[in-house]
């Protein structure tokens, strides 16, 4: 008899043995890792290419279909990425009723940003 | 059957010693021996068992069996006052977590008891030091994407909120948390680049490890000041 059926359903949950669900974190946090080596690098790359320009240039940069896209996906990324990366740190280093307020916290503030991000991105390049 | 067997015998050994220790459950717990007698280990193993050390509820500990019978065995018994001290700090360990202890939650050990892995008495080394730098530069960056988004939300604004940003950037505070952030990036790109071969189980020779562990911190190095010197060229 398969021996997950002899134990409670309550027993299976409780202290060991995960909730099978861990795999597909694991995998969206390398995924969002992958995304984020291009992005960020173009990122960089395109900073130090407008070191020392004015609003002007940064707009007109912003405002080209390719760079407003890859500035959208490097938000979303970077923000999905360190939702995950935060969630593992709070859950590692935080012991006290603080953890579920900053586990709230950080998911809630990721996805904030990330919101604020791009429609900051779509204002410069749509309305701007 | 012989595992059973052995099993058995050390359970017999142990019970009549148990039993001993039923007797003392009315003596005053007031964290220090009984007064005139010396301690013995069996005391020790018999608090555990009771629950009073805090960290366990009241059960038989099988993990505790060899407290003080190994050092017995090996001719060099535990001295009564060496005895007597541990009593008293695993009892207060006891005090301490009381609350935990009578809510029946296991593994709340007294908040005086080191946490595991004992970080004060390791050494640093490289693999550890890069571990938790990982996740301090991916804790730096997230505050960077922070405030990327305000440097977007001020560029969206208008000219004046992004003058006010820009000046703040290029203040020299502003350039050394830029020139942190940089490194940290790098850093950060680097150790994650080496997580994922490590994710494809390649690398795990403790050589190996060594030799991609200084890689990413030379490289990281290395692109910090590429960044930084080809954007002073950029600017010219």
């Amino acid at each position: 008899m398969d021996r997950q059926e002899v134990r409670s359903p309550l027993a299976r949950a409780i202290g060991f043995g995960s909730a099978k669900a861990g795999v597909g974190e694991w995998w969206a946090e390398r995924v969002s890792a992958v995304a984020l080596v291009p992005l960020t690098l173009w990122f960089v790359a395109s900073i130090i290419a407008h070191s020392g320009s004015d609003y002007l240039s940064f707009i007109t940069w912003i405002r080209a279909p390719l760079a407003g896209t890859l500035m959208i996906l490097l938000l979303m990324a970077l923000f999905h990425h360190a939702a995950f990366g935060l969630t593992v740190v709070v859950e590692d280093y935080i012991h006290s009723g603080a953890k579920f307020a900053w586990l709230i916290t950080v998911r809630l503030g990721c996805f904030a940003f990330a919101t604020a991000g791009v429609v900051a991105t779509l204002r410069i390049a749509l309305l701007g | 059957m012989k595992l059973r067997e052995a099993d058995g015998t050390a359970f017999g050994s142990n019970r009549p010693k148990e039993t001993t220790m039923d007797h003392k459950e009315d003596r005053p717990r007031n964290g220090s021996p009984p007064s005139g007698s010396a301690p013995t280990a069996q005391e020790l193993k018999g608090d555990i068992d009771k629950g009073r050390t805090g960290d366990k509820v009241a059960s038989y500990d099988p993990g505790a069996a060899p407290l003080g019978t190994d050092d017995e065995a090996a001719g060099t018994p535990d001295t009564p006052d060496r005895v007597a001290l541990a009593i008293r700090q695993e009892l207060e360990n006891g005090r301490t977590s009381g609350r935990a202890a009578s809510q029946n939650r296991v593994g709340d050990a007294g908040s005086r008891r080191p946490k595991s892995p004992n970080i004060q008495i390791y050494r640093p080394q490289l693999t550890s030091v890069l571990s938790i730098l990982n996740r301090i530069t991916g804790t730096i960056l997230t505050a960077c994407g922070v405030i990327l988004v305000i440097w977007l939300m001020a560029a969206a604004a208008g000219p004046g909120a992004y003058a006010v940003v820009q000046q703040a950037i290029i203040s020299w505070p502003g350039r050394i948390v830029l020139l942190a952030a940089t490194f940290a990036f790098f850093l950060h790109l680097c150790g994650g680049i080496r997580h994922l071969v490590w994710d494809t189980v390649h690398g795990f020779e403790l050589r190996t490890i060594y030799i991609s562990g200084w890689t990413v911190v030379g490289v990281s190095i290395a692109l910090t000041a590429a960044a930084w010197v080809l954007s002073f060229l950029m600017k010219g």
